[in-house]
């Protein structure tokens, strides 16, 4: 109730100044006074936000005005490296669409880490949702996640976001991921099993080893329950007791598993190397790409290509400069000199760290086109400098 | 009554070190202890920061309500008391501590430093700047560090006595009553500002910078005596004086209590005193060696501590100022140990024994022939060395 009356406080305001922009004649005279009179009188209810944040969560930690904040009620181990955390978040949550991602946030060392993960359950599900993360090298967030957190303990999430999102009904579905990307297409496989969709269902995985197949007990039982769905799994490594396909992705095993695969609505989420061979593939048997949806997960780029000699990047916010002939993107550079920027999916694709750069050339990783001169926005995750740069961060 | 050596200048005499103290060592033996906690911050902190002000809110709106509705003495005295309470928690352990940048670690818009407006008169601009760069960079430094005496009071025989320091033993606690507003106002002096010649350019930008910032103090002032005075004994309606004058008391008993607490921390007997010539060639190791000098700390345990901002611990404060003050507590056992380690004396005594003796030192200096105290000079306590160079460390 406080919520919707702080809310309803928060966008009346809004929208009395959002009358500033109606030509000045029109306004009648002293609106503009009234609107800062009622920003005045409203400003301490907001300085009491914070306030009554922390009242809130000392009452229960999953409360919360403003921010969604879920309780992590079940970790499950599904391979050596990976684990889903299953949350219930507060009511500001909402509902999303099978495919969609949050970001989700961890203190570590004090300072509030995101990265966006995948959510790998289905709508409904009484209001809970998983997330599946693996295991990166060096990863602050899954790490953390792994390491640290336990049933019982709270995280902060956003809003669920993403275009690579499960659309209407289609006769022929066709889902290919890789390694951890399988954790937005199972969410749309359980959401279609859950429905008891009538389509066609081929979904192909590939994983390294037998042991890295996430999800592989559940996709059997959905496999032999289902009889419009067909699970294909295939590994690179597999002993003698492996009875699905070997080897990686290539014409010939999509041919295989599924012959028709050329109209089918196309799901695809995975490594970059293996979204580009998949994307040739299909572009080249004549396949309708007008039906492919695809979503990438990580800014995987060979940094020694883009060498150039030493550089300066300045990033004008900090303060900072740095002298470098570093292969880093222009996020890991002001990472690594201490400038603090936020950051989501690291692989250009949610533009939290999206900022200004005031002058010099960036090649863009994830499309491998080269920026303009001038000012304009970019995302420093997957931005090398290719001279010296400035950027507002 | 100034021929009885106080007890605390036996001790100072008999901590005189006749080794010279190995400064570079002290500073490394510090250093240690604040490395070690900082790597300790974190949520807990971040946690306690917000209960405080969470206890800070809870006990002001029960105090106001209590003022407004209060019929009788015992629930308006409650209400008073709730309401002295909450700007006591706001001023010391949420304001001076926030605003010294103990928690902008946390990155909270509503605790940063940068931006955290205190319930004082006096706006939390001009403020950082007399107190974390002036009173922390000099602390004790005669004539510079304005908060030992505030230009007023003589607290050591090196200052020089005027008539109006006669009576400054009764003047002192009344000014308690005024605190907000010396701790808001006396900064904000043309002298602080003025310091370009004057015609030049820089004179004329110092100029507007002043009265920019006495335009924001006019304003903040008026805002707060706006809430205490019209806006809040307004709501109660014919009952209006009634709650102007809770209100006026709850910031009479805020003002002497923090006049107390913070009168303790610099200006006891046994607190050191130095001259601009000390901090020529003062090294990281002697700015130490000034501020546990300079400073006196009170003995109380985790709540009393609570509701002085921890300047309970004033040593450990001017030692780690932007470490959060909870830590002090648990820091000072280790501070102690190095003191007595190198042979400083750490000056801490109960809130009675350290309040008598700034009324002592009040009373003592207030005539012009009060014995001269070269036992209270700093440099000649611990015979300084005082290179050519003059490369004295500041306060970060």
């Amino acid at each position: 109730m406080l919520a919707l009356t702080l809310q309803g406080i928060g966008s009346f305001n809004r929208e009395i100044n959002g009358l500033k922009k109606i030509p000045r004649r029109l306004l009648r005279p002293g609106l503009g006074q009234a609107t800062s009179l009622l920003d005045r009188a409203t400003s301490r209810v907001r300085a009491d936000v914070p306030v009554l944040e922390t009242l809130l969560s000392r009452l229960d930690p999953k409360l919360s005005l403003h921010r969604i904040l879920a309780r992590v009620v079940e970790v499950r181990e599904e391979t050596h490296d990976v684990k889903t955390f299953v949350l219930s978040p507060n009511a500001r949550f909402g509902t999303f669409r099978p495919g969609a991602y949050v970001m989700v946030g961890v203190t570590v060392a004090g300072r509030v880490v995101q990265r966006a993960y995948s959510l790998s359950s289905a709508p409904g599900d009484d209001g809970r949702i998983s997330i599946t993360v693996k295991r990166v090298p060096g990863g602050v967030v899954s790490n953390h996640l792994a390491d640290e957190i336990r049933a019982g303990d709270v995280l902060e999430i956003g809003a669920p976001a993403g275009q690579f999102l499960l659309g209407s009904e289609a006769p022929r579905l066709l889902m290919i991921s890789a390694g951890s990307g399988v954790t937005p297409v199972m969410s749309m496989l359980r959401d279609l099993v859950r429905r008891g969709s009538p389509s066609k269902i081929t979904f192909l995985h590939f994983a390294r080893t037998p042991a890295d197949v996430i999800f592989g007990r559940e996709l059997a039982a959905i496999a032999e329950r289902m009889a419009n769905v067909e699970v294909v799994l295939c590994v690179e490594e597999a002993d003698s007791s492996w009875t699905g396909l070997r080897g990686r992705f290539s014409p010939e095993l999509l041919a295989a598993a599924a012959p028709d695969f050329a109209g089918a609505e196309t799901y695809l989420c995975g490594p970059p190397g293996f979204m580009r061979v998949v994307m040739q593939t299909l572009e080249q048997s004549g396949a309708d790409l007008s039906k492919l949806r695809y979503e990438r997960f990580s800014s995987e780029f060979d940094a020694s290509t883009f060498l150039t000699e030493a550089r300066v990047l300045r990033f004008t916010r900090s303060g900072v400069e740095s002298l470098s002939n570093r292969a880093l993107t222009v996020l890991q550079e002001a990472e690594a000199r201490g400038v603090r920027v936020d950051t989501g999916c690291r692989a250009g694709t949610c533009g939290t760290c999206r900022c200004k750069k005031r002058k010099g050339v960036v090649l863009n990783t994830a499309t491998g086109a080269l920026s303009g001169e001038g000012e304009e926005m970019i995302y420093p995750c997957v931005s090398v400098a290719q001279g010296a740069l400035e950027v507002d961060l | 009554m100034t021929a009885r050596t106080p007890r605390s200048e036996e001790t100072r005499m008999k901590t005189r070190n006749p080794a010279p103290i190995d400064l570079d060592a002290l500073a490394r033996d510090l250093d240690a202890v604040r490395a070690r906690v900082t790597a300790e911050i974190g949520k807990e902190d971040a946690e306690y920061i917000e209960d405080v002000r969470l206890a800070a809110r809870a006990l002001e709106v029960s105090g106001r309500l209590l003022i407004h509705v209060s019929l009788d003495p015992i629930t308006f005295g409650a209400g008073v008391l709730g309401l002295a309470l909450y700007k006591i928690l706001e001023n010391m352990e949420l304001g001076h501590n926030v605003m010294h940048g103990q928690y902008d670690f946390m990155e909270d818009p509503s605790l940063d430093s940068k931006t955290y407006e205190w319930d004082l008169v006096g706006t939390a601009k001009t403020w950082k700047k007399a107190h974390n760069v002036t009173h922390h960079t000099y602390t004790n430094v005669l004539g510079k560090d304005d908060d030992f005496g505030y230009l007023f009071f003589r607290l050591s025989s090196d200052q020089a006595w005027k008539p109006s320091h006669l009576f400054q033993y009764l003047v002192n606690p009344l000014s308690g009553l005024f605190f907000d507003h010396a701790v808001s106002y006396y900064h904000a002096r043309p002298s602080e500002y003025l310091t370009a010649p004057e015609g030049s350019e820089e004179r004329r930008s110092q100029v507007r910078e002043m009265l920019r910032d006495w335009l924001a103090l006019a304003g903040k002032s008026a805002r707060q005596y706006g809430k205490e005075y019209v806006f809040y004994p307004a709501l109660a309606g014919p009952f209006a004086p009634k709650v102007a004058l809770g209100n006026a008391l709850a910031q009479g008993i805020r003002n002497v209590w923090t006049y107390a607490v913070i009168q303790c921390g610099h200006l006891t007997e046994s607190t050191s005193t130095f001259t601009e010539e000390d901090l020529k060639g003062e090294t990281r190791g002697g700015f130490y060696l000034r501020q546990i000098l300079g400073s006196s700390n009170i003995e109380a345990g985790p709540l009393l501590g609570m509701f002085t901002g921890h300047l309970s611990h004033q040593i450990e404060h001017h030692l780690f100022p932007d470490i959060p003050a909870r830590r002090y507590r648990e820091m000072s056992g280790e501070v102690r140990k190095i003191c007595e380690k190198h042979g400083v004396s750490y000056n801490t005594g109960t809130f009675r024994k350290q309040f008598a003796s700034v009324l002592r030192a009040l009373v003592r200096y207030s005539v012009p022939n009060a014995p001269s105290d070269e036992n209270r000079r700093g440099a000649e306590i611990f015979e300084l060395p005082r290179p050519k160079a003059a490369l004295h460390a500041v306060a970060v």
